[in-house]
């Protein structure tokens, strides 16, 4: 195992390799500073990127990406209180108020310090994780598979803000939609309307960036939105440092909460986030009178846990090919397009281990890069959220229509691009969740070649399988029981009218 | 404000459009859809009919329950006196800490400068569409140089100075682009040669 390591480590420190890393840490901290565009906008507009590339390039890039924009969404959480990213709104509440008594510099520091030891720790609780997630992953065949993914889609759907059905069936929609294209062992173009372009299926990184790019562009470019007033960077980063190593078990806790919450599909960093925030503030000595008032251990508690969480998401995707978020569904189809297949081969020392241990030094990697650039360039990148979305966004847009038409290399792309632009807007505005329909197209192609391998090897009796009928239970449970709890928390409400 | 997690992009109700009625027109976009997807698999051969007539079905069955679902509750006029759900530690940990922001005069501010007006959004789209015409009319590196140039002079206000500088920048990037990777760029649809 050790030399495996070592090995994975060498061949990220190839300079074709090493170079993608440093790029996509230096994109994923710019993005983490604008508000809006978070780690799912950056992973879909850098995805077409990686075709031609090797996977250790392409997780690299990717990777790199996604492991560091929390850290630098910090920026602009607390320096001018607002969120860079979903996860960073839990660091608002005491990191503002403390640049407001001219300590941004300490919680700066305590922001990017432990971000980077949280990052660290849930990259080596995803290695530790490996030989005891092995077995597990290898007694599931393919019927349970396709339950899995099911399974997942549901509590995706449970998991989202409103209603649980809706979030399952845009789930089912992403499914749905991804078995557009040539159908698997037949020679049949599904839903094609008669297109060409279309008998190749949708392709993922145009589906990513209409869903969620251009809905962000839109908005920015419309709210006419000044990111930031100015603020001085005041205070020392370096005490900032000194309070996370004197608060070094809190540091541990909220990663071991960040990690392992966020192993659940469906519950995403900015949940894992706030339970942090919310255990501390309950756990730690005054914590419930000094939260809120600019206690550095509120900008601590959520730190910690945002950067463990992208480690304690790429366990699913990884091991079970069960994306838990948005961000890692477009990394799942990244692997895919790569030809790397996800589960039991990730595991194996002749297959793809080597690959999962590149992915575990890439996020300590990243993370130490992403802490160093943010002492180091804190003046630059304060300024950088001062730049007003109208400004920025007409770039963005050049760099997601060149990165569009590189996928196929046709109009169509650019013309479904504006399609699901449309679409992802609308289901925005609506307050539709778009990361189910995300999901649900990624998983289409695995959840459709396990239903066929199952029916091909066992027939129909694939159904009453102990496993598939314990997972069946559990997702039929689920989703009906939140709409029974939905409907007597409606009886009771005529009642008590 | 925030990014795309999967709780941050529900958007409470949309002027002019309640908030029941939004979402019957999206259970019957459910149901329509679904309907549709099982009704054309069921001309596929076996093999590629398995799984979009296995999921087609089941969604529409989860579409119509929940049509049934939304419309009884508009019909018998609970949404109305709908009280908030239960809220769990998190959720209370959560708006308590909101509440203190908003003590702030933050969240206010932010909202405020959220707000955005249709014909603000109609011209976002307006030059996301010029853009792609522009592409189509003239090719990518062109529109780069003219998208850049007129956005940054027209809508961020910029000086012409900065506004060509902006411009000149974007466009040799696109062109360094396709040209260290080798990747062809959109040419003019029109173009004879």
């Amino acid at each position: 195992m050790l030399h495996v390591a070592a090995s994975a480590l060498s061949v990220l420190f190839m300079p074709d390799n090493f170079i993608m890393l440093v790029l996509g840490v230096g994109i994923g901290l710019m993005i983490g500073i604008m508000p809006g565009l978070g780690g799912t906008v950056g992973m879909s507009i850098l995805l077409p990127f990686i075709y031609g590339r090797s996977p250790e390039q392409a997780i690299a890039l990717l990777l790199g990406m996604g492991a560091v924009t929390n850290s630098s969404a910090s920026f602009t959480a607390i320096l001018v209180g607002v969120p860079g990213t979903a996860g960073s709104i839990p660091t608002i509440v005491d990191g503002y108020p403390m640049a407001q008594r001219g300590e941004a510099g300490r919680a700066l520091g305590a922001a990017f310090f432990s971000s980077m030891l949280g990052g660290i720790f849930g990259a080596v609780t995803l290695v530790a994780l490996l030989p005891i997630a092995r077995p597990i992953v290898l007694a599931l065949a393919t019927p349970e598979l396709f339950m899995m993914t099911l399974l997942g889609l549901a509590m995706i759907g449970l998991l989202v803000r409103g209603s649980a059905l809706v979030g399952t069936l845009m789930g089912v929609l992403g499914l749905v939609l991804g078995a557009v294209g040539g159908a698997p062992g037949a020679p049949v173009y599904r839903y094609t309307f008669d297109w060409l372009y279309l008998m190749n299926g949708v392709p993922l990184p145009i589906f990513a960036m209409g869903i969620f790019a251009l809905p962000e562009i839109v908005d920015l470019l419309a709210g006419h939105r000044a990111v930031s007033r100015s603020r001085a960077l005041t205070g020392s980063r370096w005490q900032g440092i000194k309070d996370v190593i004197h608060n070094k078990y809190l540091v541990l806790r909220c990663a071991i909460l960040g990690t392992f919450c966020t192993m659940i599909p469906g519950i995403g960093g900015p949940v894992a986030d706030w339970l942090s925030y919310g255990m501390a503030k309950q756990t730690v000595k005054g914590g419930t009178e000094t939260f809120g008032t600019g206690d550095i251990r509120g900008v601590i508690a959520p730190e910690s846990s945002a950067n463990a969480s992208e480690a304690g998401n790429l366990v699913p995707t990884l091991l079970f090919g069960i994306p838990g978020s948005g961000s890692m569904a477009i990394f799942l189809g990244a692997l895919t397009i790569l030809g790397v297949q996800v589960g039991p081969s990730m595991l194996d020392p002749n297959a793809n281990l080597n690959l999962t241990l590149v992915i575990a030094w890439t996020l300590v990697l990243a993370n130490v890069l992403a802490t160093a650039a943010c002492f180091s360039l804190s003046g630059l990148m304060s300024r950088l959220s001062l730049i007003s979305g109208e400004t920025l966004m007409p770039f963005v847009l050049v760099i997601v229509f060149t990165a569009a038409y590189d996928t196929t290399r046709q109009w169509g792309d650019l013309i479904l691009l504006l399609l699901f632009g449309v679409i992802g807007w609308i289901m925005k505005r609506m307050g539709w969740p778009r990361p189910p329909l995300l999901i649900g197209f990624v998983l289409a192609n695995a959840a459709e070649r396990y239903l066929i391998v199952a029916s091909e090897r066992y027939g129909s009796e694939w159904l009453l399988r102990p496993g598939v009928l314990a997972i069946a239970a559990v997702l039929v449970l689920t989703l009906f029981g939140s709409i029974f709890r939905e409907q007597r928390r409606l009886r009771r409400a005529a009642a008590a009218q | 404000m925030t990014s795309v997690g999967l709780e941050g992009n529900a958007r409470p109700g949309t002027p002019g459009f309640p908030v029941e009625n939004r979402k019957l027109v999206g259970d019957v976009v459910f149901v329509a859809i679904f309907g549709y997807a099982s009704y054309v698999a069921l001309d596929y051969p076996s093999l590629a009919r398995t799984f979009p007539l296995c999921i087609g079905l089941l969604a529409t069955l989860l579409s119509l329950v929940n049509l049934a679902i939304d419309l009884n509750r508009k019909l018998s006029g609970a949404a109305a006196v709908r009280p908030p759900s239960p809220k769990s530690h998190l959720e209370e940990t959560i708006e308590a800490e909101m509440e203190d922001l908003e003590a702030l005069g933050e969240l206010e501010e932010k909202v405020e400068k959220t707000t955005t007006r249709p014909l603000d959004i109609a011209r976002a789209w307006g030059w996301i569409f010029g853009f792609a015409l522009a592409t189509w009319l003239v090719g990518l590196v062109a529109a780069t140089a003219l998208f850049i140039l007129t956005v940054l002079k027209i809508e961020a206000r910029k000086s012409y100075l900065v506004a060509v500088i902006g411009a000149a920048l974007a466009t040799a990037g696109v062109i360094a682009f396709s040209k260290f990777l080798g990747v062809p760029l959109p040419e003019p649809a029109w173009w004879p040669f």
